[in-house]
């Protein structure tokens, strides 16, 4: 099964996701080229980090559920166990939503999981749709 | 263990070379057969587990794959936005139009279909007739708006049916012919004038109502529902923010842009100028001559938040005075942003002595059918409350 090679300017690809939803709060970003990027990766995610290749997370600054989040692995065979994995966060996410913040949940109701060659992408946003069309389009 | 013997065996054939000068000439070449034939069975053993890791990799690449089916399949249910092809009310097909706006644009109307070269000549016609050199975007759209306000009626209100007029009133073609549409008809025949005209549209829509989000300058979208404006008070719908256009349309906007502008809002644009909110009964008074007006009042001072409840007592005390004068008006109101945190107010007379179908229903011939069957059917004519 040959792996499918993609190549993905991370950077670019978060300025340009999170452009496409003009309603999104202030946003705070840690990504794999920090210090601390294989501690604030399980936060989003407990899949074995030595499994990613690159990965950006945003959140929003004031605790509300706007999350956008693109994690590309080394090897297509563990596409699959991240999108799961991302499925998990988001209802773990609900969870405390619902105890916490009940008016965030039509957020994460309708939060986006999907796939682009390795690279997983998680969406929580208004504007969920339009974002996900900038992650289709975007990695080549 | 085997290449260990061997080579054991080969070190005293080599090594003890006493012993070796002692055997037999056939002795001499078992080494070499033992040798060979542990070579044979290497190959053999790793052949074997090559195809058998093939295998493996095969069935591991098939569960991935269908595992990204399924994800695939998911996603698909997810988000996606359809405007083409999908059927508002289960029946209403939004169609594409584009190959009608390109052939407008950059020419190639011999490739037309038609129908779509008869839609492109009407569409073209209006356009000529109502858009002039130098007009902006917004003063486009707002001709396009109007023209279609004053020109398209209501669908599905007949009911004795003109065969061939209006048959497909959801489709552009047959809006501009048969002048009337239901709502996916004039959302549709608008997207193709905004396309003609160089703008970005989407039609939008939930299951039993469709209208248009139109990017009237970059990034600036606006709601416009042509539809609910035509058989209403004109401009109440036009050039919405997604705030007000939430009061009376649902939709799933995930998939559409942001419209929280309000430059081009027909309030922000229109608005007349005025002191306080006293002198507004005089305003509408002057308004009651119109059928569905509508005015927009901008006021010298900022108004607070909570000195808006002021209109709802005005709007309510109107209403009730038109009720006690036998008026059959209503007057409504909505309050609309503008810069800086101010307010707009938008007031609506919708006349409910009129209806759209464009037979006035107190006419002399209205009077004659109704004794005509009262006469048929011995009972008195019929008369409209």
């Amino acid at each position: 099964m040959p792996e499918t090679k993609i190549s993905v300017d991370m950077e670019a690809l978060r300025a340009d996701m999170m452009k496409a939803d003009t309603t999104l709060p202030e946003m705070l970003v840690v990504d794999s080229g920090g210090e601390r990027a294989k501690q604030n990766f399980t936060v989003l995610s407990d899949v074995d980090y030595q499994l990613v290749s690159s990965y950006f997370y945003a959140y929003a600054k004031e605790g509300t559920a706007e999350e956008i989040a693109v994690v590309c692995m080394k090897d297509k065979a563990d596409v699959a166990q991240m999108m799961d994995s991302l499925k998990k966060h988001i209802k773990d996410r609900e969870g405390t939503f619902r105890v916490y913040a009940p008016e965030q949940l039509r957020l994460t109701e309708n939060a986006v999981v999907t796939r682009n060659g390795t690279c997983v992408a998680l969406i929580i946003s208004k504007k969920n749709g339009l974002v996900q069309k900038v992650f289709k389009k975007s990695i080549t | 263990m085997v290449y260990f013997g061997i080579l054991y065996w080969f070190f005293l054939y080599r090594v003890g070379g006493y012993q070796m000068e002692r055997m037999t000439k056939v002795s001499k070449i078992l080494p070499f057969l033992l040798l060979a034939g542990a070579l044979m069975a290497n190959l053999a053993f790793v052949t074997c587990q090559m195809e058998q890791m093939s295998l493996h990799d095969q069935k591991v690449g098939s569960f991935i794959d269908k595992q990204l089916e399924r994800q695939a399949d998911e996603e698909k249910q997810e988000n996606t936005y359809i405007e083409d092809g999908f059927r508002v009310s289960g029946m209403y097909e939004i169609r594409s139009t584009k190959q009608i706006s390109d052939a407008y644009l950059n020419g190639g109307e011999a490739k037309l279909s038609e129908e779509d070269r008869e839609t492109l000549k009407m569409a073209s016609d209006v356009i000529a007739e109502v858009v002039r050199e130098g007009m902006d975007n917004y003063e486009k759209e707002l001709v396009i708006y109007e023209w279609m306000c004053d020109n398209i009626g209501h669908g599905n209100s007949s009911t004795v049916t003109m065969p061939g007029e209006g048959a497909n009133n959801y489709l552009p073609h047959d809006v501009l012919k048969g002048k009337n549409a239901i709502c996916v008809g004039y959302a549709t025949t608008f997207r193709l004038f905004m396309n003609m005209l160089g703008m970005e549209v989407h039609v939008v829509h939930n299951d039993y109502h469709s209208w248009n989000l139109v990017e009237v300058e970059h990034g600036q979208w606006y709601h416009v529902d042509v539809y609910s404006d035509a058989g209403g008070c004109k401009y109440r719908n036009f050039n919405m923010t997604d705030e007000l256009a939430k009061l009376g349309h649902d939709w799933d906007g995930a998939a559409l842009p942001e419209a929280c502008a309000t430059a081009h809002s027909y309030a922000v644009r229109t608005a007349v100028p005025i002191e306080s909110i006293y002198e507004i009964p005089k305003e509408i008074a002057k308004l009651m001559q119109e059928r569905n007006a509508s005015i927009f009042f901008r006021f010298s001072e900022k108004l607070e938040r909570e000195k808006l409840p002021v209109a709802d007592y005005m709007v309510d005390q109107i209403n009730i005075a038109m009720a006690q004068m036998g008026m059959d008006k209503n007057l409504s109101g909505i309050w609309y942003p503008d810069s800086e945190d101010a307010y707009i107010l938008g007031l609506f007379l919708n006349d409910y002595g009129e209806t759209t179908g464009g037979f006035d229903e107190e006419s002399e011939e209205a009077v004659r059918i109704n004794e005509e069957i009262a006469k048929v059917f011995q009972m008195e004519p019929l008369t409209e409350e």
